[in-house]
Parts: structure tokens; sequence; C-alpha cells
């Protein structure tokens, strides 16, 4: 029984779609519409190739430019810098290596000035050393020849006194003595 | 007796509401708008027609006016449109047609894709519906890409070079007998694959969305789970509006670029 009405009610929903088969077909081909969208599609493409795609591709573009244009700078402005400091550096050396020959040649001078100085300090010193040496020579000399007078009167005075006293031996020897004792 | 009335009930809640899904999803010459009623159409202006010239003239207001063309570095509306337009330009448009073509055809495809997403995402707005589920709007569009298919290769090949489109290369003679025909009814078929693919896509979402809300009406309270995976659904077809956008636009390429280089 339940079979049959569920058989019944099955049949009968054709009798209701039937109202949806007057419903429009999806498929159903009007010309009019196409047009239409040829018409709106058409004006919209036209009006928007001028007031739009045209300027933001344009922008799009320019703006592709000026970035790839800063990029360009900024790698020229690297290289730039790279170059410089290359310079710098080569520079650098190069002073580097001119202070270090400078200060050779400097510390040439110096020795060459220090050794000469030393030369003449040297030469200077057996100088002086030579003077003195020939002034103590000389005064030693005259002392010695001094000492020779005061000798050779001395021993004028001693023979006087002796010749003036004739004496013996023992006396002569006791007097000789005691004058040297006095001298 | 009681199995019986409800079992008829049902199916006749079940084919009001097929007749319900039908007319919304099909093209009418009423729109029905909240607080106003209802507005019959003229007989040269159905619903669809009206959704297609809304479409266009949104289209024009918001890259006419919306869209800030001098600014040095975009931003808000301007920022998100133009991700799309460079994606068009450099994903579709340079990868399909080469470098020169590619860029003097991007408008076109510009064109193609926020015209088809426009009027897709409109028919995801209960205001509005849904042009491009109409084969006759979609077929309109594809006509405009198997327009360039054909006359656009004329006037940049020539003659011969549109004849040797359907000629492969290094293919014995007594094969291209076969071939070329098929080569030839093949370009046609691929306007009508891009009418179909595009008017069936929009229509089934439709019709799933629509059907699991009826389901409550056929069967009531009962069926309130299904409100959603409705939501579920509609939210699918917000990326299926994108995404048939972009397939149109990317086969319309691929479509011209093969007739503009057969060689490629």
């Amino acid at each position: 029984m339940s079979d049959a009405n569920t058989t019944h009610a099955v049949v009968e929903v054709p009798a209701h779609g039937d109202a949806g088969a007057h419903s429009p077909n999806p498929m159903q081909l009007e010309g009019g519409m196409v047009v239409l969208t040829w018409i709106a599609f058409g004006i919209m493409a036209a009006v928007l190739y001028k007031v739009a795609w045209k300027p933001i591709l344009a922008g799009l573009d320019a703006r592709e430019g000026r970035i790839r244009q800063a990029l360009d700078d900024a790698d020229k402005a690297r290289a730039t810098l790279a170059q410089m400091e290359e310079t710098r550096r080569t520079a650098l050396a190069e002073t580097e290596l001119q202070c270090k020959a400078m200060i050779g040649r400097a510390r040439d001078a110096a020795a060459e000035a220090a050794s000469h100085v030393e030369a003449k300090a040297h030469e200077r010193v057996k100088v002086l050393y030579e003077n003195a040496e020939r002034d103590i020579e000389a005064m030693k000399n005259r002392i010695i020849t001094e000492i020779r007078h005061e000798q050779a009167n001395l021993i004028v005075q001693v023979s006087g006194r002796l010749i003036a006293q004739n004496l013996d031996a023992e006396k002569n020897r006791v007097l000789a003595d005691k004058l040297i004792a006095e001298f | 007796m009681a199995t019986e009335a409800q079992a008829a009930e049902t199916a006749a809640k079940s084919a009001q509401v097929q007749e319900y899904i039908m007319h919304h999803v099909t093209n009418s010459h009423e729109w029905a708008l909240p607080f106003i009623g209802t507005i019959h159409l003229p007989a040269f202006l159905p619903l669809h027609g009206v959704m297609v010239l809304i479409g266009a003239l949104l289209m024009l207001i918001v890259f006419g006016t919306l869209y800030r063309k001098q600014d040095a570095v975009p931003r808000g509306l301007t920022n998100l449109l133009e991700v799309f337009v460079v994606f068009i330009r450099d994903t579709i448009a340079v990868p399909s047609l080469g470098e020169k073509d590619g860029h003097k055809m991007t408008p076109l495809f510009c064109s193609f894709f926020f015209f088809i997403m426009t009027l897709n995402l409109m028919g995801l707005i209960p205001l509005f519906s849904t042009a491009t589920a109409n084969v006759n709007v979609t077929a309109g569009l594809a006509t405009i890409t198997l327009g360039f298919m054909i006359f656009g290769t004329i006037f940049r090949n020539g003659m011969l070079g549109f004849v040797k489109c359907f000629v492969p290369h290094g293919i014995p003679v007594p094969v291209l007998f076969l071939l070329v025909p098929i080569e030839f009814v093949g370009m046609f078929i691929k306007a009508f694959a891009l009418t179909i693919r595009l008017f069936a896509n929009m229509l089934a979402g439709h019709i799933v969305i629509f059907s699991l809300l009826g389901l409550i009406v056929t069967f009531g309270w009962l069926a309130l789970p299904s409100l959603g995976l409705a939501v579920g659904i509609y939210l699918l077809e917000v990326f299926i509006a994108l995404l048939q956008a972009f397939i149109f636009t990317l086969l319309s390429a691929m479509f011209i670029g093969q007739m503009y280089h057969p060689a490629h």
C-alpha cells in the first residue's frame, strides 16, 4: 500500500513539473542579448582603452622605467663608489710607500748626519787630547827644567858651603845631611 | 494516506523550488527591487541585458574616476586594481602573445577580465542577477575572442598566414586532408568551449546555492544545516567568480596567441 502511494506520488511529480516546463530554457539563444553584449563590451572597452588602460599601462611602463633607471643609477653609484674606494686604497698605498721612502731617506740622512757629527766629535776630541798631551808634556818639561835649575842651584849652594868648610869625610857627610835637611 | 499527502506536498514544493530556481537563474523581463517592487523591463532589454549595462557602467566609474592614474605610488583601490592589471599583462598577455603583441592586447584582456569578474560578482549580490549565467552573454564575449582569432590573425598575418594556422608542421600531406578541417572546426570549438565553460560554471554555482536553500523550503527546519553549506558554496562562488574571469581571459589570450603565432 505504502509502495503504491509512493509510486503515485512520484508519478505526480511530472504533473507539477509541467509548470516548470514553461520556465525559460537557460540554453535558449537570443541574438539581441549577444548584440547587446557586443555593444556594451565594445563601448566599454573602447572608452576604457582611452581613459583607463592606455594611461594605466603607460604609467606602469613609466614607473617600471623609473625603477629600472633608479636601479641602474644605484648600480652605477655603487660601481663609482667601489672605484673611488679602489682609488682611495691605491692612493693610500702609494702614500704609505712614499712615506716609508721618505722615512727611510730621513733615517739615512739622520744616520749620515749623526756619523758626521760623531766623526767631527772624534776629530775634536783627538785634537783636544793631542793639545792636552802637548801641554802636559810642555808642562812636564818646564817643571823638569825648573827642578834641574833648582837642583843645580842647590848643588851650587851646597857645594859652596862645602867648599867654605874644609871638612873630613865624616864632617862632610854630617854637613851634607844637615844641609839637605835644611833644604 | 498521510504519507501519500506528505509525498505529494513535498513533490509540489520541490517543483515550486525548481521553478523558482530556474526563474532566478535564467533571463527575464522583470527586476525585483527592494522597497520599489518589480520593474517590468522592455522587450529589447531583458534583466541580463540590464546587468551587462550596469556592469559596463561600473567598470567605467571604477576605472574612469576611482582609479587614481596620476599617483606615483598607488594606494588603496588603485593599488588593488593595479595588481590585477600587472598580473594580466605579465601572466596572461605577454606569455601568450609575446612581448610586443602582449603589450598591445593587454587592454582587451583587462576589459575581458574585469568585465567578467564584475558580472560574476554582481550575481552574488542579491539585488542583481548573474549575466554570465546567460549563454548569450558568454557567447557574445567568446565571439569577440573568435573575432580576434579570425580577423585579428588575417589583419596581422594576412590571409595566407591565417590559413597556415590550420596546417601543422611536419605532417604528411594525406593526413592534412583530415587534420586541416579538424583544426578549422577546432577554432570554433574553442570559442564554443569558452562560451559553455563560463556559462555552465556560473549557472551551476547559483543553482547549487538555490538548491541548498530550497532544501529548507522543501523539508522545513530539518534541512537548516544546508544553510551553512549554502554559505560555504557562496564563499566558494566568490573564488569561482575570480577564477572563471581568469580562465576565460587566459584561454582567450592563449587561443589568440596560437593564431597570431602558429609556429609556437
